[in-house]
């Protein structure tokens, strides 16, 4: 957590003076109920429960069993408390991470301990603490939640379910603790394992990792922070399995990854044998025909030819459409997994500040790279249709067909998929909505939500937009 | 674990009988093999059937007994009230329920989530914990069921018990430390007892004689009032209302506190209270006559009556007139009366109604003793003799007299509910008591200061003087007729011995004007109280009718058993079955939590093998074994058993896991004392 809030921002709307009130309330508030909640451990809060309830019983029934209920509870915190304070732990941690993890898969890794104590360490479990996840005042002043206008005056005017809707939004995973108990000799080494499922896509920080040692009752645990260098994972988006998709577009191939080449025919598929001619790369000779013939003989090449599609993507969610556009998200990412990349290509393309363009595919990239750069997109605020129709129409002579996720459907939606018609280019759109589909719509309507259903239905031949 | 503490609820709060039937049914979880897929709505649902019980016995506890006792009794029967939710956690498939489950619009809230695509955030939790400690502090024997030497031990020993299911808990540190837990539970039951009582009476012998039953007690300066209807009268058609309802006399005053001595003729007996033997009256219904000696005539037709009807407990006093003759027609195990003229009742229901014969010139009081009814305190003789001096009392011709003069000396003084007057500090010479501070410096007080100071003026002036408390009656409800007694009705008052007529006299020396101060404190929404009241009393007279309560408890059994046979019959109708326990892995294994008893190897095997790679199947990772054994065979064997149990559909035969133990335990002995050659 951080030691204090962010200092208030000056351009905040002035309606949001009582939330500038609010905002160190909540902000405090949260951290002392992370504080609390991770060194109290569930039967320390069943006892807490237990006191309370003991202490409204004692003062209406001066009983001798009210008495001895609440003393066993008040004897056990007593013991327990000054027993948290006497454990102690000296441990460094190095985190064991694979390269990437997908949104709601859980993820196991493993950590590396070393005890650097000098005594032997027992009954110490690892928690891999999440990034802080409070949102900053302009972030609590500025945005709403979903339905907001719906709620009555005190909750509109307190704003407290926009702090957690905020919070859970900013929630990078869940989990995180070791399952698995820590018993080390001193100066001895072991590795635990952990398991976290990640809540959104993006890159995790993990810098922050407690030993947990509680007391002897296992009513109190002491958090003790490990030394471990920080460590980052891509969590790439959630992807759904689709059924085999053929994209429309002519079998107009185009010419591959080994056009990067400085001259025609020193890369591609190879065709045969021929004579050395002045010019040709050292790299082509055919050692063992030269030894053979005693002449050099160098290999001919000839460049391949894939099919070449777009994946435009929606960056222009309504307003309250985040989640619409998170599943159009999801709905690109499995379009980019899906799609054989070793036999075509694949143009990314968005709008975020500027227009984006990254390729995938044989000889350029693998679909990772779309994936990860898919993990970091974010919306743009005021909508771009015409800048992403001039992108997409400027690489239209390479492309074979693009394949547009929108984030909903409205009439610039519907605009922009005519100018790329008419602009020659054969376009296949999906449409994440959580409306239900309208009559007479230009292409394959999903709803939000109900991805895995909607995405394996979806037909092997994508209906062209006309 | 739950069935016992359900046993040990069961035992202290004397249900052993529900305790018994409740622990079967949690532990039946265990015997038989029938599961449900209970989902989040099906929590939901058995949350709201726990919260109609709950509903239900709040209802009817309240209507039972005391409301202040509603909340402890409610709380002791939680057990049983919340076994719905318990059942969907014991025998459902998941170990764990939503924590948004026990939200109050829970249905609302995910609506509206759906609605606008919005994931809550998922808390889980196993209710079984906190069934338990529902469980252990409803057996807080709480009410009039008597404490038992067995309740603290055997909260250690549950505690205990929970402890050590825990994974994390290890039993050489918990045992010990729950001993001394139990310890300081036990000095701190004793500490706080006495710190109750010190707080409460101001020292332990004033407390341990309060508890005495035949004492009661009440103390200058406490008032505690309230604006709810306590009794109902209704007088006859040709009777007037009694103006004041007694509830408890005393005879003796020290230090602020009024309380009742024995007499001397009664020493001999454990208690001064004594059961009022029912007579038969000329129509053949019992009454009770509230004088020892008095025969027919306490219920002859001359007297004035008035019916009486309200809430009582067990062992309370009784509020009624001081010249009180006979009672009838209350449904009651038992009157009692003191030789001061307090009644108490042991009611047979919640609610009691019956006739009160008053107006007799007799009194059920003993006469004057005058060693305690003209005892004056002497720290307050002195401001006593003083006022008496002024009035000159003891001029005046007749006990009436005295009495005007009284009451016109009095009417000089303020009427206030809140005690303003603070005595020195104890230690301080000659200490003047709090009557002395109130007749002679700050003339204000509430009705206890006025009736205790008339009764020491009368005492001093020797005449015999009693304190009562009770109710003034003052509120008539025209509307029905009725006069209507409530809390802040609550008085104090003396109660003068006329010598002349032989008998006690009720005098009210307090100013009139302090009912229209305590009415004025009436809450507005009292009527809508009132009226509830009223239902719950006149539902609750008319349970007490047998045929009437014949017809409820048939209708309640009837609507309980079909909602029990409805509840049954979609139960059975989506039951599943868990697989036999031979077959129970295999099972398993499609969630992928399938363990064998190969998997107890893991730790021994970790100190010959690197650590396993995530990913790496258990038995391939265990293969590795094989480099340090001269012979392989049991550890192919037990491998492949191992690869049998948890991934082969078909069930193994009842041999494979038995097997596959021996040779688990041969290994891990071999690894253990590294003689791997000896396998």
């Amino acid at each position: 957590m951080n030691p204090g809030p962010p200092p208030p921002d000056p351009h905040a709307p002035p309606g949001a003076a009582f939330l500038r009130l609010l905002h160190p309330a909540y902000f405090h508030g949260s951290s002392a109920g992370h504080f609390c909640l991770r060194r109290v451990c569930p039967a320390g809060l069943c006892l807490a429960a237990v006191l309370l309830l003991g202490s409204i019983l004692a003062l209406g029934q001066p009983r001798e069993s009210v008495y001895e209920l609440f003393s066993l509870a008040f004897g056990m915190i007593l013991l327990g408390l000054p027993m948290v304070w006497l454990r102690r732990a000296t441990v460094t941690a190095r985190r064991e991470l694979p390269r990437h993890a997908t949104v709601g898969e859980p993820l196991r890794y493993t950590l590396h301990v070393t005890n650097r104590g000098r005594r032997r360490l027992r009954r110490a479990w690892l928690v891999e603490s999440a990034p802080d996840a409070r949102p900053g005042l302009t972030e609590f002043a500025l945005q709403r939640e979903p339905g907001e206008d719906e709620r009555n005056k005190f909750d509109r005017t307190f704003a407290y379910y926009r702090w957690q809707w905020l919070m859970s939004r900013k929630r990078w995973f869940d989990g995180g603790a070791s399952p698995e108990e820590l018993e080390l000799a001193a100066g001895a080494q072991g590795q635990v394992t952990v398991e976290l499922t990640p809540l959104r896509r993006g890159v995790i920080r993990l810098d922050d990792l407690r030993v947990l040692l509680p007391d002897p009752l296992c009513l109190l645990q002491r958090c003790r922070k490990v030394a471990a260098p920080a460590a980052t994972l891509t969590v790439l988006p959630r992807r759904y399995p689709l059924p085999p998709i053929e994209l429309p577009g002519h079998a107009r191939f185009q010419v591959g990854g080994e056009m990067t080449g400085n001259a025609i025919g020193n890369a591609g598929e190879f065709v045969g044998l021929r004579d050395y001619r002045p010019g040709d790369p050292l790299r082509q000779i055919h050692w063992k025909s030269w030894a053979r013939t005693g002449r050099p003989i160098v290999k001919e090449l000839e460049d391949t030819h894939y099919p070449h599609y777009g994946l435009v993507l929606d960056t222009f969610p309504n307003d309250g459409a985040g989640a619409v556009f998170e599943d159009a998200i999801a709905v690109a990412a499995s379009f980019a997994a899906t799609i054989d990349t070793r036999e075509s290509l694949l143009d990314l393309m968005f709008i975020k500040d500027q227009a984006h363009l990254v390729t995938a595919g044989r000889g350029l990239a693998r679909a990772e790279k779309l994936l990860e750069v898919l993990a970091a997109v974010q919306p743009e605020a005021v909508p771009g249709f015409d800048v992403l129709a001039r992108l997409v129409l400027r690489h239209r002579d390479e492309l074979t067909s693009c394949l547009v996720i929108f984030a909903g459907w409205d009439d610039a939606r519907a605009g922009f998929l005519r100018t790329l018609a008419r602009g020659g280019i054969v376009c296949a759109a999906i449409i994440v909505s959580k409306a239900p589909a309208p009559a007479g719509l230009p292409g394959h309507w999903v709803q939000s939500g109900q991805l895995a259903r909607d995405l394996r239905r979806l037909p092997t031949r994508l209906l062209p937009s006309t | 674990m739950l069935g016992t503490a359900l046993l040990f609820w069961g035992g202290m709060t004397g249900n052993a009988l529900a305790g018994l039937v409740l622990a079967m049914i949690v532990e039946a979880a265990h015997w038989t093999r029938l599961r449900w897929d209970f989902d989040d709505a099906a929590c939901i649902r058995a949350w709201h059937l726990c919260v109609v019980a709950m509903a239900l016995a709040t209802a009817f506890i309240w209507i039972e007994g005391n409301p202040y006792l509603t909340v402890p009794r409610l709380l002791g029967w939680l057990p049983a009230l919340l076994l719905p939710l318990q059942f969907v956690q014991a025998f459902g498939l998941r170990n764990a329920i939503a924590a948004r489950t026990f939200a109050f619009f829970t249905k609302q809230q995910r609506a509206r989530n759906q609605r606008h695509g919005l994931v809550p955030t998922a808390a889980y939790f196993n209710f079984g914990h906190v069934y338990l400690v529902t469980v252990m502090v409803a057996a807080t024997p709480l009410g009039a069921r008597p404490e038992s030497w067995l309740f603290l031990p055997g909260l250690v020993v549950l505690t205990i018990w929970e402890l050590l299911g825990a994974a994390r808990c290890r039993p050489a540190q918990v045992v010990p430390l729950l001993l001394v837990a139990g310890g300081i539970g036990l000095l701190g039951q004793v500490a706080l007892a006495k710190a109750y009582n010190w707080l409460n009476f101001g020292s332990l012998r004033d407390y341990e004689e309060a508890l005495n039953p035949s004492h009661y007690r009440t103390a200058i300066g406490e008032i505690k009032q309230s604006p709810g209807i306590l009794w109902r009268l209704r007088p006859d058609a040709h009777s007037p209302a009694p103006t004041h309802l007694r509830s408890v006399g005393y005879n003796r005053y020290r230090g602020g506190l009024w309380s009742n001595v024995t007499p001397p003729e009664s020493r001999a007996d454990d208690s001064d209270f004594k059961a009022l033997v029912p007579l038969l009256a000329s129509d053949a219904t019992p009454f009770h006559p509230l004088r020892g000696e008095a025969g027919p005539e306490a219920n002859r037709p001359g007297l004035r009556r008035f019916t009486l009807r309200g809430a009582a407990a067990a062992n309370a006093p009784l509020p009624v007139p001081g010249d009180a003759a006979s009672l009838r027609g209350f449904k009651v195990d038992a009157f009692e009366r003191n030789s001061l003229g307090t009644l108490r009742v042991f009611p047979k229901e919640a609610v009691i109604a019956g006739e009160v014969a008053w107006h007799d010139p007799a009194s059920a009081e003993t006469p004057p003793w005058l060693e305690l009814d003209l005892d004056v305190p002497a720290n307050d003789q002195a401001a006593l003799r003083q006022v008496l001096t002024e009035l000159r009392l003891a001029q005046q011709p007749s006990l009436a007299a005295k009495l005007e003069v009284l009451r016109r000396f009095f009417q000089g003084f303020q009427y206030t509910r809140y005690n303003t007057i603070k005595p020195p500090p104890i230690g301080t010479f000659n200490r003047p008591g709090a009557i002395s501070l109130f007749l002679t410096k700050s003339r204000r007080g509430h009705c206890e200061y006025f009736a205790t100071a008339a009764c020491l003026l009368l005492r001093e002036a020797g005449i015999p003087s009693r304190y009562a408390i009770g109710y003034a009656v003052s509120e008539h409800d025209a509307k029905r007729d009725e006069w209507v007694v409530r809390g802040l009705h609550g008085h104090a008052w003396s109660r003068v011995w006329d010598e002349g007529a032989g008998t006690w006299l009720d005098f009210d020396p307090t100013p009139p004007d302090w009912l229209a101060s305590e009415t004025s404190h009436g809450m507005s929404l009292q009527w809508l109280l009132d009226g509830v009241q009223r239902l719950r009393e006149d539902f609750a007279l008319w349970r007490s009718h047998s045929y009437h309560r014949l017809i409820l408890s048939t209708v309640m059994l009837g609507i309980g058993i079909a909602g029990l046979a409805w509840l049954a019959r979609r139960l059975w109708r989506s039951k599943r079955s868990l697989a036999p326990a031979g077959t129970r892995r295999t099972a398993a294994t499609a969630g992928g939590g399938g363990r064998t008893p190969l998997h107890q190897l893991e730790k021994p095997a970790s100190r010959h093998l690197p650590p396993r790679p995530p990913g790496q199947p258990f038995g391939q990772w265990l293969a590795g074994l094989e480099a340090h054994l001269s012979e392989k065979a049991a550890l192919d064997e037990a491998i492949r058993l191992h690869q049998q149990l948890r991934f082969d559909p078909a069930p193994p035969p009842p041999p494979a896991s038995a097997r596959l133990a021996v040779l688990t335990k041969q290994l891990a002995a071999a690894l253990k004392t590294r003689r791997i050659d000896s396998i």
